[in-house]
């Protein structure tokens, strides 16, 4: 039987990681190929080695045509959606147009001065004009590009001898960017907000959020905050730790990134063009003690995992924390309360399923985020140590919960409530 | 040669001669390449790596594999150079910083690996808590914890550079993975495979089945590497066709084709031999009709031997097939 094991000399690591690459000589190939037709031992391990393989190839581009034809129910929906909505503003602003001119002439001409009577307007329209322009320029160089802040002096000169309700249509593109309601509502606003927006929608900040080891930390709040204007855009981090803020105004933003268990990251003046993303790719430190008690004094739950994150800083030989999984654990709201009125020690959720164990070692089960619970009765003997809620890994199929027992064994469910030995618990 | 070697020397160090080892002199004189160049492109300084320290492992390594040519053929300087080119020498040094126990390399090679093999080690494994396990085990093995007559021998001074890295250490712990499964579950799995002959077989299928053993013996030793790999993956692993097109690095389709085209040709090379020993061409379709569960055992039987003749003459096919 032990030739099974060592019938001969098998080829080496190296050998075989070459031989999956493709990368061996002829010569060496075909011994190996002779070798794995022979031995089982060997052709297992160059199935398990290339099991990522197809991760590391890159999918064909599909070409843009044959998309237009895929069914896509749900966007399809949504775009319909949103092409109601638009018509319908669009057509509103267009309708409210007409009136506004004059309330906006009304309500300056209130603020402005008592009206004079028409004879000396005319006269002092062309001051008047002029002194109501220069305190809103500043805003204006700041918000708008250079080409859209200038403004326009010629329209107060040209109607320096015609009434007092004419220059004012002419004023409000100038006065649009700073107050934003006048600009949708006067005439050539629709025009001039549209235009504006699509400067603004082509510009952003996107990057990926990860730890020193270079995993992706999902989930963390990321704050971009306008320098000129004090404005402040927020997001969090997908499950690839990727983000992206969109939609923003030209303009230089400071970015922060938080997540629990690490150490704030700051990036100040961050300059943002029109229609251009901003690529910002941030590495979070793993928090100090004393940072971590400030960020999760509500829950203790997090002393744990900033304390498991330092201790893997310690040494390369300490076990790695995985990080999606075990971050998606510690989350602030997660301390629940389950009928066996002891405290829960683990739990893994998942979407809104969601897996606890107490104290005691029973099992708990919820399928609407906690609220309530249902006992799982397994067929393991002892505790429920441990209940992990794997990342997504290629090869195993529907392994959503994975549970560990006190005399050590592993168990495997797809849905929380049934359970089954897994295959090769070590 | 020599120019080379004189000029890399004056770039580093003006006037300076005998900072040169051996192993550096040794490397320019053979393959003609400026170690400098090499150095710098391995990035070596970033792991800790002195010029002769890789020097002397690519040396090493192009010795170990004949600079990628067969062993009876003798290297000349171009083909030396493009072997060295070839190797991913960033991933040469960095093993071989690690194998010497570099802080600085350590440190990049955790940062590098320690995420992609654990997801690799669970993938394996099927379960985080055996996956991480299995990661865990491979990091001590990595540093060379296993002594050697009082030396630390670290796994990744035997990497070569063909193949990435990150696919080396894949490969390693895709055999601890399956060593250790050997080593626990063999005994439940074998009796799983011995299956009973049918009782009643007639007397006179006795001499079939005899016939058609050596005719089959003879027709799968005329078979190929590739045609034997292709058997034995389909037909004992049951690998499905994409499993099997990722080994052998073609597409499913072709495989598919040349599975039939190659059980066809066994089918045919069977008919022929069957008549060739005396069976009319009706026998000969009646033999290979059998009930397969008659053939199983003698297939398993085949193939267990069949394992000890390819390794007595595992020399002679490659160099047959070579020519």
């Amino acid at each position: 039987m032990s030739e099974q094991i060592h019938p001969g000399i098998h080829p080496d690591a190296d050998a075989l990681a070459a031989f999956i690459e493709g990368v061996l000589p002829e010569h060496e190939r075909v011994q190996c190929l002779t070798h794995l037709a022979e031995c089982a031992h060997c052709r297992e391990i160059v199935y398990l080695a290339q099991v990522q393989e197809p991760f590391a190839a890159a999918k064909a581009p599909v070409p843009f045509w044959r998309r237009l034809f895929r069914p896509m129910p749900v966007t399809a929906a949504i775009a319909a959606a949103a092409v109601v909505v638009v018509s319908l503003g669009l057509y509103r602003m267009i309708r409210s147009a007409e009136p506004q001119p004059q309330v906006i002439a009304d309500r300056t001409a209130a603020i402005e001065a008592p009206p004079p009577p028409k004879t000396e307007a005319t006269k002092e329209k062309p001051h008047l004009v002029e002194r109501k322009l220069t305190p809103q320029l500043p805003h204006l160089e700041r918000v708008l590009p250079p080409a859209a802040a200038v403004p326009s002096p010629s329209p107060p000169q040209a109607g320096a001898g015609v009434d007092a309700i004419q220059p004012v249509p002419a004023a409000p593109p100038v006065q649009a960017p700073d107050a934003r309601a006048p600009a949708t509502l006067a005439v050539p606003g629709p025009f001039a907000a549209s235009r504006f927006s699509n400067a603004a929608d082509g510009a952003g900040i996107s990057g990926t959020v990860t730890d020193p080891a270079g995993a992706v930390i999902p989930k963390a709040q990321i704050e971009a905050k306008n320098e000129a204007t004090g404005a402040t855009y927020t997001s969090t981090s997908d499950t690839r730790g990727q983000f992206s803020i969109a939609g923003l105004v030209p303009g230089r933003y400071d970015l922060r990134v938080e997540s629990m268990g690490f150490a704030s990251y700051v990036k100040p003046a961050i300059d943002v063009q029109p229609q251009t993303i901003a690529k910002v790719d941030s590495t979070l430190q793993v928090g100090a003690m004393a940072e971590a008690v400030t960020v999760i004094a509500a829950s203790p739950r997090l002393k744990t995992e900033t304390g498991a994150a330092a201790i893997a800083r310690m040494g390369p030989l300490n076990r790695l924390p995985v990080s999606s999984a075990r971050n998606q654990g510690a989350q602030p709201e997660s301390v629940y309360l389950l009928p066996g009125k002891h405290p829960a020690v683990t739990f893994a959720a998942k979407d809104k399923l969601v897996v606890a164990a107490d104290s005691e070692g029973s099992l708990f089960f919820s399928d609407n985020e906690g609220k309530n619970w249902k006992r799982v009765r397994g067929k393991w003997n002892g505790k429920v140590v441990r209940v992990i809620s794997p990342p997504d890994v290629p090869g195993s199929r529907n392994l959503v919960f994975e549970l560990i027992t006190d005399p050590a064994s592993t168990w495997l469910s797809a849905n929380g409530r049934h359970w089954s030995a897994a295959p090769a618990s070590r | 040669m020599d120019s080379a070697s004189t000029q890399s020397a004056g770039t580093s160090t003006p006037g300076v001669e005998n900072w040169h080892s051996d192993a550096e002199r040794c490397f320019t004189e053979l393959s003609g390449l400026p170690i400098e160049e090499i150095w710098q492109e391995s990035r070596s300084a970033a792991v800790d790596l002195k010029r002769d320290e890789l020097a002397s492992a690519l040396l090493t390594i192009g010795d170990r594999y004949n600079f990628g040519l067969a062993p009876d053929l003798s290297p000349g300087p171009a083909q030396i150079a493009n072997f060295l080119r070839a190797l991913r020498l960033e991933d040469v040094a960095l093993a071989q910083a690690c194998a010497l126990g570099r802080d600085a390399a350590w440190r990049q090679f955790m940062a590098r690996f320690r995420e992609p093999l654990t997801r690799a080690a669970i993938a394996m494994a099927g379960s985080v808590a055996a996956g991480e396990e299995l990661a865990d085990s491979l990091w001590p093995e990595m540093f060379g914890l296993n002594e050697r007559a009082g030396q630390r021998v670290s796994p990744l001074a035997g990497y070569s550079g063909r193949g990435s890295l990150l696919g080396f250490l894949r490969a390693t712990l895709a055999q601890r993975n399956v060593d250790w499964h050997r080593r626990t579950h063999r005994e439940t799995e074998l009796p799983a495979r011995e299956l009973p002959a049918v009782p009643n077989a007639a007397v006179s299928e006795e001499m079939d089945i005899l016939n058609l053993r050596t005719a089959l013996n003879e027709t799968l030793a005329m078979l190929n590497a590739e045609e034997r790999f292709l058997l034995s993956a389909w037909f004992l692993d049951q690998r499905t066709l994409l499993e099997i097109s990722r080994v052998i690095r073609v597409h499913e389709a072709t495989v598919s084709r040349r599975m039939q085209r190659l059980t066809s040709r066994l089918r045919q090379e069977l008919l022929t031999r069957l008549q060739a020993n005396g069976l009319s061409q009706a026998a000969a379709e009646e033999a290979l009709d059998i009930d397969p569960r008659d053939i199983d055992i003698n297939m398993r039987g085949l193939l267990q031997a069949s394992r000890r003749e390819a390794f007595s003459e595992k020399g002679t096919p490659a160099d047959r097939e070579e020519t």
